[in-house]
């Protein structure tokens, strides 16, 4: 298989690249050179040149109209690109874009209606005033993109010719570009990778000759995509990245949900029901157990009586953790944006990401808000020593907003005082969980003096009153104490392997502080609804109010038994959702995670590396130009050869010098069951390869043979 | 797959069996030559059935045959016809010699003189017979066998290499095997039935067939097996000479001509390896013919 192997190849029928026909032309206009030859009927740009009256070569007039097929087929594939925006432009300026689409549309049937003259700038004064004015004047990134797709929307009414048709649809690529400017996610990216496609193959439909279907249109833009498939990767990889991002995008500061700055009755509970993700975190090993998990976010020290505050002096930072004992966990943590500045820790962190500040009440602050998704990583341990409390620190953990009053005081006397202060704590437990406290999400309103009035009258709240009262009784009783907001729990993605926190796992709990121990973490939520914790601290997501309801007043037990009973586990919804979840989380780890820092890092390794990359960069080149050297197999005898390799890992090999019919004669004797396999196979080869038989048709129809034989 | 037959073809080929024993192939071979428009060498020990595979072949096929019995004294006039001068006409009127028959039997060419032979074998090469400045057509079709003893025996002359290369094919019928023998003993068989048998085709049908034949399918791949298969006889030192373009011309048309006896309408290279023996051996040289050509068949790949 030497000399012959090569030979063979060279009476290949070489098949016409798709734009092969349109190369050279040089010197001539777009549509000149697109069509060398007069037009058959239905050619894409329709027209015809005439020679200007000076006769030079090049002064072309060019008269045309667009076939109005493909112009439809642009049309709507423009509307499939534009088509994100609605979520994200002012009304008015998507709305103008539709108009002139509709117009234009329009148009294709009745030419007349299209504007022309004097009124397409009189069109585009105004459409820019509407953008304008509807933006108040502000140039923002809305009015930027408003008046580009405007601008588009515009430019379809003087659709007319071969050069339009290409400005157009550098537009519309444009157009879809801006659309990451603001949703970076994955469904994003991948409306936007068809959105490329569509309207590059609405160019290719222009250019090409006849009008083409979808199978060999696919296999054109595939050919003018997939080259730059490998520059996008570079470029990804390699373009300088600013810091903090290409653009700080305007966003409205309430448009999410999530912790507020300050703690007052119904701050956690709104959030019960949102299913948005808060953050995730990847363990390197296992999690914590549910029990340990209690995100801190906040801490609020100071009580007026109905809201609790964050202290100012306790925000400013600390030089370093306190140091700890006991098991550490390490992790990642990415925070979606919550355009606040609190970072999230399992407890107490005991490393300072260099991201953020650790404040001396032991939260992570970030420099800024969050208005985009940040990713940290972080270590914690069990246990930490904690250096005493200063004498602000302890004034701080004991303020009240007046002093309490003789019911209160009454109260804390009944359940043992303050000298021992995990015991009172633990009595005030016990009193929550044996005086018919309730845990509800819709508790009535509370009087004059909160605190008093769910201790002593309504007695159903949820974290937030459980957390407040008990820090109020602590403090009453002389016990430093003070309020913990963030998230408790958090959801073990099965299919991800990271902890997923939503926003319905907000919660409040204290921090009471213990001589020779530090603070130590008391959740007064866990004494009153201890199924109901336990859920949430390992749910996928929020429980609906009913379910809650239940899960305050049941047994874990009883309540996981009901659960199975009704198939929670194993719903679909569930489980795609879940896998969705997965691949967002990678998307944003690897993707949009890859920031200056990452680039850095893989700069560096690079760096270290990079005579031994250069050499098998080369090494691949030259491969690759010696394979492209020796002529690449026609699929016709790719397609044999494979029959070959499979009888061949079968024993049985083809001599060079047999021929295909007397090979597969001897194939047949050896394996009689797949006689009739071995002689189609054969049959189809032999008849196209030296009958006069289609090599493509015969090789597709052997691949196919093959692919149903399976020995 | 390939031993299949042209369902024109298959009549003749039953008939030609009927006749001579036991020789499928070398009958295949003979027809497939004739087809080929090319000319038949039998190389053989007298006795085993040459005359009556030429008998056969004209009979069956309607022709005209004759046999001509070379001897050392047998001149080129004896063969191509004279010239003899008219006394009533007062001119000179052509004779022609046994050689203006359709199918020529040329019987142990290798007794005549090379004068002789050169004479015959021109006269096939260029499809007609020039005497004294006249030129004169030989029939159509026109099909030479000749026969020839194997050299050993005395007072023979045997054809050099230029000649040889003449013949398309040059076979040897051997001895029947034992159950042919047996057959042919027991009086099946030979020119008895022969002469019972009618014509199976016209000289019309033939030359028919032999413009099917040329107008077969060879396609790229096959070209390159038969010049990978000249060359390697060319290249590989192994053998006295190398295959020649005519040879090459000579072995394609002989697989054509495989091929349509096959029923096929392209060649394949089975066709090539079939009838290579047979072109190829007696080009080739050496004292190992007919190994030498299937040594030629192993070495090269089939693309």
């Amino acid at each position: 298989m030497t000399e012959t192997a090569g030979s063979r190849q060279a009476h290949e029928p070489v098949s016409p690249s798709p734009f092969g026909r349109e190369a050279g032309g040089e010197g001539k206009t777009p549509l000149a050179s697109s069509t060398p030859t007069p037009l058959p009927e239905g050619e894409g740009l329709r027209g015809r040149t005439k020679s200007a009256p000076d006769g030079k070569n090049g002064g072309h007039a060019i008269v045309l109209s667009l076939d109005p097929r493909r112009l439809r087929f642009l049309l709507a594939v423009l509307l499939l690109a534009v088509l994100p925006h609605l979520w994200h432009l002012h009304w008015s300026h998507t709305a103008l874009f539709l108009g002139f689409w509709a117009w234009r549309r329009l148009g294709i049937a009745r030419p007349r209606l299209l504007p022309r003259g004097v009124w397409l700038p009189l069109l585009t004064l105004s459409a820019a005033g509407v953008v304008i004015v509807t933006r108040h004047g502000a140039i923002d990134l809305t009015t930027s993109t408003g008046l580009f797709v405007a601008g588009l929307g515009l430019k379809l009414m003087e659709l007319k010719s071969g050069r339009d048709v290409y400005f157009t649809v550098l537009l519309g690529w444009f157009v879809i570009l801006t659309q990451f400017l603001y949703d970076q996610s994955l469904g994003m990216a991948a409306w936007a990778l068809a959105g490329v496609s569509l309207l590059t193959a609405a160019l290719v439909r222009f250019d090409a000759a006849g009008w083409l279907g979808w199978r060999r249109l696919a296999r054109h833009v595939a050919i003018l995509v997939a080259p730059a498939v490998p520059v996008m990767v570079l470029l990804f990889l390699f373009f300088p990245r600013p810091q903090g991002g290409f653009i700080h995008l305007p966003f409205g500061a309430s448009a999410r949900t999530g912790l507020s700055e300050v703690m007052e009755p119904g701050a956690v509970s709104r959030l019960a029901a949102s299913a948005e993700v808060a953050f995730r975190v990847d363990f390197d090993g296992a999690p914590p157990p549910p029990a340990q998990r209690y995100w801190r976010a906040q801490v609020f020290w100071r009580f007026d009586g109905r809201r609790w505050l964050a202290h100012p002096a306790m925000r400013r930072p600390a030089p370093r953790p306190p140091p700890g004992g006991g098991r550490e966990w390490r992790y990642q943590v990415t925070v979606e944006p919550h355009h606040r500045r609190w970072l999230f820790s399992l407890g107490t962190p005991a490393s300072i990401p260099p991201e953020a500040v650790l404040t001396r009440d032991g939260v992570l602050l970030s420099p800024d808000p969050l208005d985009e998704r940040i990713r940290y990583a972080l270590r914690s341990r069990e246990r930490y020593r904690f250096s005493p409390l200063t004498s602000l620190e302890r004034r701080a953990a004991l303020q009240l907003p007046a002093p309490p009053s003789g019911r209160i005081q009454a109260l804390v006397a009944t359940l043992g005082g303050g000298d021992d202060p995990e015991a009172f704590a633990a009595s005030v437990l016990a009193w929550f969980r044996d005086r018919g406290f309730r845990y509800t999400l819709n508790p009535g309103a509370l009087g004059g003096h909160p605190v008093e009035s769910f201790l002593f009258e309504t007695r159903a709240g949820f974290c937030e009153h459980y957390a407040s009262a008990f820090v109020y009784l602590m403090r009453a009783a002389g016990i430093p104490a003070r309020i913990v907001g963030g998230y408790m729990g958090g959801f073990v993605n099965p299919r991800g392997g990271f902890l997923e926190v939503y926003q319905a796992n907000a919660h409040a709990w204290a921090e009471i502080w213990v001589e020779g121990k530090g603070w130590v973490r008391v959740d007064p939520t866990r004494a009153v609804a201890p199924a109901y914790v336990e859920q949430v601290q390992s749910l996928d997501e929020p429980l609906t109010e009913s379910a809650a309801e239940r899960l305050t007043r049941s047994h874990p037990e009883a309540v996981r038994k009901e659960e199975k009973k009704a198939g929670i586990q194993n719903d679909w919804p569930r489980r795609v959702r879940i896998l969705l979840s997965a691949i967002d989380h990678r998307w944003h780890l690897w993707v949009l995670g890859y920031d200056r820092r990452a680039q850095a890092r893989l700069l560096g390794w690079l760096g270290e590396r990079w005579p031994g990359l250069v050499l098998s960069l080369a090494g691949l080149l030259a491969w690759r130009l010696r394979r492209r050297a020796s002529p690449s197999p026609d699929p016709l005898t790719a397609a044999y050869d494979r029959f070959l390799r499979r009888l061949g890992r079968k024993g049985l090999v083809k001599a060079g010098a047999e021929t295909p019919a007397a090979f597969a004669r001897r194939a047949a004797r050896t394996f009689p069951q797949w006689a009739e396999q071995i002689d189609t196979v054969t049959r189809l080869f032999l008849q196209a390869h030296y009958g006069r038989g289609d090599r493509r048709r015969a090789a597709r129809a052997l691949q196919a043979a093959l692919r149903r034989w399976r020995p | 797959m390939s031993v299949d037959t042209n369902p024109e073809l298959r009549p003749l080929l039953a008939a030609l069996e009927e006749v001579i024993l036991g020789k499928e192939r070398q009958i295949r071979l003979a027809v497939c030559c004739l087809l080929a428009r090319g000319h038949l060498l039998i190389e053989d020990i007298p006795g085993v059935g040459k005359t009556t595979l030429s008998q056969a072949l004209a009979q069956l096929l309607g022709l005209s045959h004759q046999r001509v019995q070379f001897t050392s004294d047998l001149l080129p006039a004896d063969i191509l016809g004279a010239a003899i001068y008219d006394e009533q006409e007062r001119a000179f009127r052509f004779h022609p010699g046994p050689i203006f028959h359709q199918v020529v039997l040329a019987d142990e060419i290798n007794r005549a003189s090379p004068k002789t032979q050169s004479a015959l074998l021109e006269a096939m090469e260029e499809g007609r017979v020039s005497i004294e400045g006249e030129t004169h057509p030989l029939p159509e079709p026109f099909f030479v066998i000749a026969t020839q003893n194997p050299f050993h025996q005395h007072g023979t002359f045997p054809l050099p290499e230029s000649q040889l290369d003449r013949f398309l094919m040059r076979i040897s019928l051997g001895y029947p095997d034992p159950r042919a023998e047996r057959r042919l003993l027991a009086g099946e068989g030979g020119g008895d039935v022969l002469r019972g048998l009618p014509p199976c085709a016209s000289g019309g049908k033939l030359s028919h067939w032999q413009e099917e034949v040329t107008a077969l399918h060879v396609s790229p791949p096959l070209l390159d097996y038969v010049q990978a298969l000249l060359r390697h006889s060319r290249e590989a030192g192994e053998y006295q000479s190398g295959l020649s373009p005519r040879a090459g011309l000579g072995l394609l048309r002989a697989a054509r001509a495989w091929a349509f006896l096959a029923g096929r309408d392209s060649v394949w290279p089975d066709d090539v390896r079939a009838v290579l023996e047979a072109v190829a051996a007696h080009r080739l040289g050496g004292v190992a013919l007919e190994s030498g050509a299937r040594r030629l068949l192993e070495a090269v790949a089939v693309p």
